[in-house]
């Protein structure tokens, strides 16, 4: 199983420019995290931070019992080999070919021989969909190749800890949707805990046990995903709206003076434009659940059992111009079940009176009737929590 | 951070301090295993490729300019037969090292800034160290140890075209005799000044490799940050190799007394 990633007020400046300050959250161990906001919020950086490449003024980043933010290099370097970290763009060695690349913390690591080098690469290779391409060298092929490749360098150790930024970037939506699901996959067999930086509302939605979102130097919110997708937070749901209106502005942020005139309603062809959205948006996110909603094992993942309950989250929600809580991606039939899914409802049902009441109804209504007795609810609580 | 700002200054400091701390990790990890030895025997021919050439073609017109200089002055003051002597004593001791250290740093020492410098800033340092594989083990010490290895070896080259040179413009242009040049070898100069000669060599390779390394690991902000580190890593080296070879002749000199003494 995966390792717990506890942060504690973390801060970081560059100069006199903060990026964020006390950010406190904890990445469940094996479950799928993602971290949202607009760009330049500092994601990035928070997940430097994680990894120890950037060291925060202020915080704990606890790992196996070892701070990050504070611990002596040759720990760091012990705990750096718990986690796989793919970058941007790959970061992937110039002068070694995609092979090489793969195998390159294989060899510096272990001591396997060079048939068993070549069956994990080939195997990790084939898992990102570059199997021959192994000769090619990093600066002949495609910038999402790239990506995929950098992965591929990241999983080939078995890492406890993914950290992944911006896997979407670059890559067209139908390799995305198979990214997401590689992710959701790898979960389910290696049960590691994975933390997806992306500013992509499409991933954000389907793939991730919790979510967070990093907006004006502060952690917005963090928890269970349907926390961020039933929030009311006018960032939150400008964000996942993707909408022009809202306090996120074109540059870092939107003067507080913009954002008064908005109010006002000033902005008529920008609340125009928000309908046209609001009639266009949930069937196009109804469509797209199929991908991961294949028959078998798959039909488990509580909230996600059909376009219809999805459909009815989302009506709950007063103005309902997105399409609520979207079923959650599931592995691939065939692939052990992820045992995540089962930690994280413990978790969230026992914690349930915490969160917001729009959360709580999203959560309920999306219980299978195993899991209602399971958790002993009856479906007329269900209903009441969801009419509220 | 904030600090920069406010103490003018400080962020030399910071750089120094970085300087030497990564000298000293250098230092530290050329003993750890596991040693990288193919990428030094990559780096020592690498090394050893771009600067063998320019070095010969240099010592040979700088041992020249110090024979000429040399036999002149010699002659003006009616010491003729100590102008093998003394042009040996400047090659050597002097010139030689210097040469060395300034191809070194010039050649190899920007084709290795500009080359960690363009994995600094396309990631690849950090990957590496996420990966946990320490780049200062990795690529940094095999390219030092390269620069110094190449540098003692390129010593003894230049020592020797240098003198070869000396000997054929005195002997030929200035109409020395062979004889006394040759025999005036051992007159002023002993073995301590080839030792010195060598220690220095070796200690300006490991100066031009540590700071190559240094400013192409500091690169930041894509393709014009890594050429400003190259830029900043041959200023830098060579400021500091006149300074510790004032240092080390003075040192010399007071501890090894001159033939004859």
């Amino acid at each position: 199983m995966g390792i717990e990633v506890v942060v504690e007020g973390l801060t970081k400046s560059f100069g006199r420019q903060q990026v964020w300050r006390d950010v406190s959250l904890t990445l469940p161990a094996g479950e799928v995290s993602v971290m949202l906001g607009p760009s330049g919020t500092g994601k990035t950086v928070f997940l430097k931070s994680l990894v120890g490449l950037v060291r925060p003024d202020r915080g704990r980043v606890l790992i196996d019992g070892v701070d990050i933010a504070s611990c002596r290099e040759k720990q760091l370097y012990r705990t750096r080999r718990l986690m796989g970290v793919m970058f941007q763009d790959g970061a992937l060695f110039g002068s070694m070919s995609l092979y090489d690349n793969v195998a390159f913390p294989l060899r510096e690591h272990t001591r396997l021989g060079e048939r068993d080098v070549r069956r994990i690469v080939e195997e990790k290779m084939a898992m990102v969909g570059l199997a021959g391409d192994g000769p090619k060298l990093p600066g002949e092929i495609s910038g999402g190749m790239r990506k995929r490749a950098g992965l591929a360098r990241a999983l080939v150790l078995d890492p406890q800890i993914i950290l992944v930024d911006e896997p979407d970037s670059g890559l067209d939506p139908v390799r995305t949707a198979y990214i997401s699901q590689l992710l959701i996959d790898l979960n389910a067999q290696i049960d590691a805990t994975i933390l997806i930086v992306t500013h992509n509302i499409q991933m954000a939605r389907t793939v991730p046990d919790n979510i967070g979102m990093l907006f004006r130097r502060n952690l917005v919110t963090f928890g269970p995903r349907e926390v961020l997708l039933t929030s009311d937070e006018p960032a939150v749901a400008q964000f996942l709206g993707g909408r022009r209106e809202g306090p996120i502005g074109m540059a870092e942020e939107k003067d507080d003076a913009t954002v008064e005139l908005e109010l006002t309603g000033a902005g008529g062809i920008g609340d125009r434009a928000g309908e046209d959205r609001a009639g266009g948006d949930p069937a196009r996110i109804g469509d797209r659940p199929g991908i991961g909603d294949g028959p078998g094992p798959g039909d488990r993942a509580g909230i996600g059992d059909g376009p219809g309950r999805g459909a009815r989250a989302g009506g709950d929600r007063a103005g309902g111009d997105r399409a609520g809580i979207p079923p959650q991606l599931t592995p691939t039939p065939g692939l052990p079940e992820r045992q995540a899914v089962n930690r994280r409802m413990d978790r969230v049902m026992r914690d349930l009176h915490l969160l917001p009441r729009a959360a709580q109804a999203g959560i309920l209504a999306g219980l299978t009737d195993a899991d209602r007795a399971r958790y002993g609810i009856y479906r007329r609580d269900a209903i009441r929590a969801g009419e509220s | 951070m904030s600090a920069d700002t406010a103490v003018p200054g400080i962020g030399a400091l910071r750089q120094t301090g970085s300087l030497f701390s990564l000298a000293a990790s250098v230092v530290a990890k050329t003993f750890r295993r596991p040693f990288q030895v193919r990428e030094l025997i990559e780096q020592f021919w690498f090394i050893a490729s771009v600067t063998i050439l320019p070095t010969a073609l240099v010592s040979v017109p700088f041992g020249a300019v110090i024979a000429l200089q040399v036999g002149s002055l010699t002659r003006q003051l009616g010491a003729e037969s100590f102008t093998g002597a003394a042009s040996v004593l400047a090659v050597v001791q002097q010139a030689s090292p210097l040469i060395t250290a300034l191809l070194v740093s010039g050649a190899a020492g920007s084709a290795i800034c500009a080359d960690i410098g363009a994995r600094t800033v396309r990631e690849e340092i950090d990957a590496m160290r996420v990966m946990g594989v320490s780049p200062v083990q990795r690529l940094i010490v095999p390219r030092v140890l390269g620069a110094m290895g190449v540098a003692v070896l390129l010593n003894g080259m230049v020592s020797v075209v240098g003198v070869m040179g000396g000997y054929y413009f005195n002997v030929i242009m200035q109409g020395g005799t062979p004889g006394a040049y040759l025999a005036s070898f051992s007159a002023l100069a002993h073995l301590p000044d080839l030792w010195i000669s060598e220690i220095k060599a070796l200690i300006f390779g490991f100066i031009a490799g540590v700071v190559a390394a240094h400013r192409g690991l500091s690169a930041k902000g894509g393709p014009k940050g890594v050429g400003d580190a190259v830029n900043q890593s041959v200023v830098i080296a060579f400021l500091l190799l006149f300074f510790v070879n004032l240092v080390l002749t003075a040192i010399y000199l007071q501890i090894v007394p001159a033939k004859g003494q």
